[in-house]
């Protein structure tokens, strides 16, 4: 019975929310460069129940790479402005990025089983950045929360569409002006991810090389190995996890976790050919 | 002590002895008839529903304990504590004013009395004059009665007498109407008084109301809080035992109003036939025990507690059956329609339960001691075989929504072919199921022929091809070493026939001339590219791949069957060798077709099948089976002279026209001189459907194994059909019989779900009338959109595009019908909302009075929650805070998803959902016909026409449609995407104000850089992934479509290049003219 009187209440608040963003709708976008438009985002009215702050713990997880890095090839940039960017020094293939001591990054790391139905998280309120500067997006992969704000920048001085090759979430396409910025709400036209989906490929049309991967998530134990090829899952209750770690390269791996009350638990998965 | 007989009584018989004898009769006829009551009492289904009572009671107290402890613990449990909390605090003032609330209740008694008083004094003076009122009226009447009366008989005789008495009336009259008017007069003076204690009666009242006002009106709030608890508690005494009931249920008892009783569902317009042609209507009495049926909340599996009787379980799929608002509710349908059995029958036996696996069976043998009951044609249909009763109201649609596995089953039998020895109704419009033999010898060897008929998976593990010369297990092994010589010399027969009775115009007598030299290579770059694996799987031998990509047979190994030039003339034109192949034409070059030879030559057999020989020939066995053969038909003696007097290749001949007769591969295959033959098989549809057939008419040889109720499955037709299929010739063992009369059905490539699909499939076919009424009404566009969808599958479109409807919006609004429905804009008619709507808005979002517009015009349809729409369902959108969704086409086109073209979407096959409202009719029709290139990168020719083999993309082929064909693709198309205009005029526009629109169209077109992707003669293409040139968008594209297209092409079509233009990039009011720019371009 609490779960149909939960559900009334969700219901009840989301009809509200909408009737209410029915006529926020109205409003020109702020931007006039891009289609994301600026609207404000529906308030998220989701009422958190988070860990017991008292026994939650760390899980870290490094991601090696097996045998001797590739050597990463340059990218060939067909648009002269996109080539002028890297004058000096050649942008090279993000593929496989190796990280210190033979570890590898741009892995995404992500609790996939074992997490308690009962929790539910609130989006961070900071907006996850995607910059397109010099023709390649940064970050190259990135993971994030659903509902979270995503601030979409070109800092070129070229046109860029980005295109969000979504299946679970609405795909949105849309070009941005040369030194502008938006960003997607859940408000917005353009949306930003409310469904849970990784990972999701966003691309621009215009530079076929251009490419960036998306985890989204409905938690926030997530993230992606850096240049030490490590990522660390704070705040993660006691309990026992299935791990996956994503490379756009060499796929899915899983790890197992069992972490203790306050604990500090390390695992590590291994890609390679 | 019994006393002696006495010899005078008049009796022969001893009295004592009768009375102990009637005495015990007595008690046994006491004890019989408690027997007999109870066992008329004690009925199976009562236990059914006195076990699911206590069930709900136990459900139903745990549900006040969930609402409870969750007010307990959620934000309205501290809005009820707090409540709680004002309400003592309000009941402690109020007890502080108790003593003057004593006073004013004091007070108010005091006055009471005089009140009653003065009431009932009012009371009295009221029927009083009213009394007195009616004696006014009536002493009026009269007078005036009297008075005419007077008139009329005025000169004429009785005119005094009349006169008379009027005086008289006239007295009454006056002083009635006196005495009235003083009752009056009472009567509102008593009110008067009584209105003086009424007003000084509700002062108190207010008084007290004050100071108690705090008090009720915090109780409201709580009382609305625990409307949820409350509706439980009602519940609750509901379902509690009571010795009401007890005694309304009890023996003898139980015919006046008995709380346990039979619930029974009346359709008195389905009829089910009863012995001797009559008929009676169907009465399901099922919800007598499962009494959850219908419950869409709290009653699945998963809800209840673990052990609970599956009879007790909500339908599994409540929102296509049973539920009120689906379209099969129970009150119309029924429950024995679709699983059969006798629904009148309140027994667990004898309502003819069938168990769906051998497991349950046993279960229930233990449980209830089930066994299947004797002689009844209809039982149950178990659980996994129950969409074959679809068949009997969607009869009239070629594919049954949701119902997957009965139109798997119907897929299979026509991808397999069992129309080609079974005649079976509905399949008279297809081609025979396998390729045509008239030319076999160009194609491929005699030794090749030889072993592939032997055992065609030995070349092909996936092939669609049954093995007509197998052997089943069932037989014995001197039978075994019998059948299987005899085969050989059959087989030999056949490919000895089909060399000898070539007959394929235009082929020169030596065969197809070698191909030109081709590329290995390139010829796989082509192959991969142009969307030949599409249909076909390439280099895995044992894939059988999906419905698409099985579509085409499996082409590895394929270098050791063809021959070289054969490969080259087929893939330049297949329907040259087979006018009927579902091979289209990809429009090769020479040099591409040349390279695909090549390539495909260079797929060899894993197992080296090209080295396989044919046996030599067996003389003695073949003579001896002609001669049983011939003995059929004339004397022994003539058939041995007959046979002896053939040559040797005249003895194969006639071997081989004898087996393709027997065997019925003409069935399958355009044979020469078997082009009129009659299927060889029985006919599965018609008067000897196989659902309704009587199950006597079924041979089990000596398989009683799959008789009387025996597992694996308790319904002997199923088991017969499902082991017919695993081993077709299975009901031949143990049999003495002569090679000639064995069983004929060849051994089919199945795997364990396809036997299940097609057993399902099968037993659809029912000879049953079925009151129209519930048959599955078509209108003529369902009717275009069914048929073509069959013409869509048959020519394997959905491999590469995706197909299906238009996406459909789904619009969470307000509170129009209240907050349980929300607006589903039927995607079909996203221009028809957009256009009403008049404003140029997607309609992603609408409020509350544009949804009542469009669903008045029929747009918009609202759907409750929880609603089954299109495989998602709604409260789960809801739940989700979805604002929108898109649900796109029923697949999503195979091919994209093949690594090398789902990379590069602009190198896959266009999305056709709602291709009927982007593109003219006319158009589609010519272009089905002759396809023409819209999409010119993927030729991967360069500026000046030179194809680098890697650039290429996939290419449409020429499927040569008829014009009918065409037709109806088009229009299945048109009435798919909701198209529901033939004709618009569009008035021409005045030339001065089109040049106008043609310059503003131009300048938001180069604004918007529009030529940096589309390919415009003169521009320049400044991106990677180019889009379609505009020289052909004219005769093309709809009008009506651009505008929605171009604000969200990804709604339209999923992963498309094409990027979203907002209405500040491109103002609505801008979008005719940048529209009018686009067409102008027309051959530039």
């Amino acid at each position: 019975m609490t779960n149909v009187l939960k559900c009334s209440l969700v219901v009840a608040l989301a009809m509200a929310m909408l009737s209410g963003c029915g006529k926020t709708e109205e409003k020109k976008p702020a931007d006039g460069g891009a289609g994301g438009g600026g609207g404000a985002p529906v308030p998220d009215n989701t009422v958190e129940v988070k860990p017991d702050a008292a026994t939650v713990g760390k899980i870290t997880v490094t991601v090696k790479l097996k045998g001797a890095a590739p050597a990463r090839a340059p990218i060939d940039m067909s648009d002269a402005e996109c080539a002028a960017a890297h004058a000096s020094e050649p942008a090279l293939d993000e593929t496989v990025v190796p990280g210190s001591g033979g570890t590898l990054q741009n892995a995404m790391v992500w609790i996939e089983k074992g997490l308690d139905a009962k929790y539910v998280f609130k989006a961070p309120a900071a907006a996850v950045l995607v910059d397109q500067s010099g023709c390649i997006y940064k970050p190259h992969v990135l993971t994030m929360m659903t509902k979270q704000s995503i601030e979409v920048k070109n800092s070129d001085g070229v046109q860029h569409n980005i295109h969000a090759t979504s299946k679970a979430n609405p795909e949105f396409n849309f070009s941005q002006a040369p030194k502008t910025s938006l960003t997607l709400t859940t408000g917005s036209k353009d949306r930003t991810f409310t469904q849970p989906e990784v990972p999701l490929k966003m691309k621009c049309e215009i530079h076929g090389w251009m490419g960036a991967w998306v985890g989204v998530f409905k938690h926030p134990y997530h993230g992606v190995s850096g240049a030490d090829g490590t990522v660390t899952l704070k705040d993660v209750p006691p309990g026992t996890y299935t791990i996956t770690v994503w490379h756009e390269k060499f796929g899915k791996k899983e790890a197992q976790v069992t972490l203790k009350d306050k604990g500090a638990e390390a695992a590590s998965v291994e890609f390679g050919e | 002590m019994p006393k002696p007989a006495d010899p005078l009584s008049d009796t022969l018989y001893d009295m004592p002895t009768l009375n102990r004898l009637f005495f015990a009769s007595s008690i046994l006829l006491i004890a019989v008839t408690v027997w007999m009551t109870w066992q008329d009492y004690d009925r199976n289904w009562k236990h059914f529903q006195r076990d699911f009572n206590e069930l709900a009671l136990k459900k139903a107290e745990k549900e006040r304990a969930d609402i409870e402890s969750a007010l307990k613990n959620s934000e309205r449990g501290q809005e009820l504590s707090a409540l709680r909390e004002q309400l003592k605090s309000a009941e402690s003032v109020v007890e502080q004013k108790k003593k003057s609330i004593d006073e004013i209740n004091e007070k108010r008694e005091k006055n009471r009395g005089p009140m009653e008083k003065a009431v009932q004094e009012f009371q009295f003076d009221k029927s009083e004059a009213d009394t007195f009122k009616f004696k006014a009226e009536k002493s009026a009447v009269d007078y005036e009665h009297a008075k005419k009366h007077a008139e009329e008989l005025k000169g004429k005789d009785g005119a005094a007498h009349a006169e008379a008495v009027l005086p008289g009336l006239k007295k009454d009259m006056d002083a009635a109407e006196l005495r009235f008017e003083e009752k009056n007069k009472e009567t509102i003076e008593a009110k008067k008084e009584w209105e003086k204690f009424d007003a000084i009666d509700r002062g108190f009242a207010a008084e007290i109301a004050v100071i108690l006002k705090d008090t009720v009106e915090v109780g409201k709030q709580i009382a609305k809080i625990e409307t949820d608890l409350d509706a439980k508690k009602r519940q609750i005494a509901k379902l509690e035992p009571s010795l009401a009931k007890l005694l309304l249920n009890a023996p003898g008892m139980d015919f006046v109003a008995p709380t346990e009783k039979i619930d029974q569902n009346i359709l008195p317009h389905f009829l089910e036939d009863v012995n001797f042609e009559s008929s009676v209507f169907k009465i399901d009495r099922c919800t007598t025990c499962h009494l959850a049926i219908s419950k869409s909340k709290g009653w699945t599996k998963s809800d209840l507690p673990e052990g609970t009787s599956p009879a007790f379980f909500s339908h599994p799929n409540l929102d296509l059956y049973v539920g009120d608002n689906s379209p099969h509710p129970i009150s119309k349908f029924g429950c024995t329609i679709c699983h059969n059995g006798q629904g009148r029958s309140v027994d667990f036996i004898y309502a003819a339960h069938t168990p769906k696996n051998a497991e349950q069976e046993k279960k229930w043998e233990e449980k209830y001691s089930w066994k299947p009951v004797a002689h009844y044609d209809t039982p149950m249909l178990p659980t996994p075989y129950v969409e074959a009763s679809c068949t009997k109201c969607h009869s009239t649609q070629h594919r049954v929504t949701m119902a997957d596995k009965l139109n798997e089953g119907k897929r299979l039998l026509e991808t397999v072919g069992c129309y080609g020895c079974h005649p079976i109704a509905g399949t008279e419009d297809l081609r025979k199921p396998g390729p045509s033999l008239y030319g076999l010898k160009y194609k491929v060897t005699k030794d090749w022929a030889y072993n592939w008929i032997a055992d065609p998976t030995q070349f092909r593990p996936t092939t669609k091809m049954p093995r007509p010369f197998y052997t089943s297990p069932a037989l014995n092994e001197k039978e075994k070493a019998d059948v299987e010589k005899r085969n050989q010399a059959m087989i030999q027969g056949i490919v000895e026939y089909l060399w000898e009775n070539e007959n394929l115009p235009g082929v020169p007598k030596a065969g197809y001339p070698a191909p030109p030299a081709g590329d290995v290579a390139k010829g796989k770059q082509l192959v991969e590219a142009v969307g030949c694996i599409a249909c076909h799987v390439l280099d895995k031998p044992e894939e059988k791949g999906d419905q698409y990509r099985s579509f085409g047979p499996n082409l590895a190994g394929v270098g050791s069957k063809l021959n070289p030039g054969w490969t080259y003339a087929w893939l330049k034109d297949p329907s040259q060798y087979f006018h009927a192949t579902n091979m289209p034409n990809l429009r090769l070059s020479d040099q591409e077709a040349a390279d695909a030879t090549a390539y495909l030559l260079s797929l060899k057999h894993h197992d080296k099948f090209e080295d396989r020989k044919s046996p030599p020939v067996d003389e003695a066995v073949l003579e001896r089976t002609i001669i049983d053969f011939k003995k059929g038909a004339m004397s022994m003696a003539q058939a041995e002279k007959e046979a002896k007097e053939l040559s040797p290749q005249g003895k194969l001949l006639w071997l081989g026209e004898k087996a393709i007769g027997q065997m019925g591969c003409f069935g399958c295959h355009d044979v020469k001189k078997f082009e009129k033959t009659k299927k060889i098989g029985a006919e599965l549809t018609g008067s000897n459907s196989t659902g309704t057939k009587d199950i006597t008419k079924f041979d089990f040889g000596f398989r009683h194994d799959l008789q009387h109720g025996h597992h694996p499955l308790s319904n002997d037709k199923i088991n017969w059909v499902r082991a017919k299929l695993a081993d077709p010739r299975t009901y031949d063992g143990g049999r003495i019989m002569a090679y000639e009369d064995r069983l004929r059905m060849p051994k089919f490539n199945l795997t364990q779900d396809d036997i299940e699909a097609l057993t399902t499939y099968v037993l659809s076919f029912r000879r049953e009338v079925v009151n129209p009424l519930y048959k599955r009404n078509m209108s003529n566009e369902d009717t275009v959109i069914d048929r073509g969808k069959r013409l869509v599958t048959l020519s394997n479109c959905a491999s590469c595009h995706k197909t299906g409807v238009w996406p459909t919006r789904v619009a969470v609004t307000g509170s129009v019908d209240g907050e349980n429905n929300i607006g589903v804009i039927n995607g079909m008619n996203i221009y028809a909302a957009r256009n009403i709507l008049n404003d140029g808005r997607q309609v992603d979002r609408i409020s509350d009075e544009e949804l009542a517009i469009l669903k008045k015009k029929g747009i918009v349809i609202l759907v409750k929650k929880g609603t089954w729409l299109k495989g998602r369902v709604v409260e789960d959108l809801l739940n989700n805070n979805i604002h929108e969704v898109i649900v796109y086409g029923e697949n999503e086109g195979a091919i994209r998803y093949l690594v090398n073209i789902s990379e590069k979407d602009n190198k896959a096959p266009p999305v056709i959902v709602g291709e009927g409202a982007k593109v003219n009719p006319e158009w589609l029709f010519s272009f089905l016909k002759a396809p023409t290139e819209i999409r010119p990168w993927l030729s991967g020719a360069d500026d000046r026409g030179v194809v680098d083999p890697a650039k290429r993309g996939v290419r449409m082929p020429t499927f040569g449609f008829t014009d009918d064909e065409a037709t109806l693709i088009v229009q299945h198309f048109s009435y798919l995407s909701g198209e529901r205009t033939p004709f618009r005029y569009e008035p021409p526009l005045d030339p001065a104000a089109r040049e106008k629109m043609l310059a503003k169209g131009k300048a938001v077109f180069d604004e918007n850089k529009c030529a940096s992707c589309h390919v415009v003669a003169g521009g320049k293409l400044t991106t990677d992934n180019p889009a379609p040139a505009f020289a052909k968008v004219a005769p093309r594209l709809q009008k009506d479509w651009f505008g929605p297209w171009i604000r969200d092409p990804q709604a339209f079509a999923p992963g498309v290049g094409m990027t979203s233009y907002n209405e500040v990039q491109i103002k609505p009011e801008d979008e005719d003219s940048l529209r009018e720019y686009i067409w102008s371009l027309h051959g530039k």
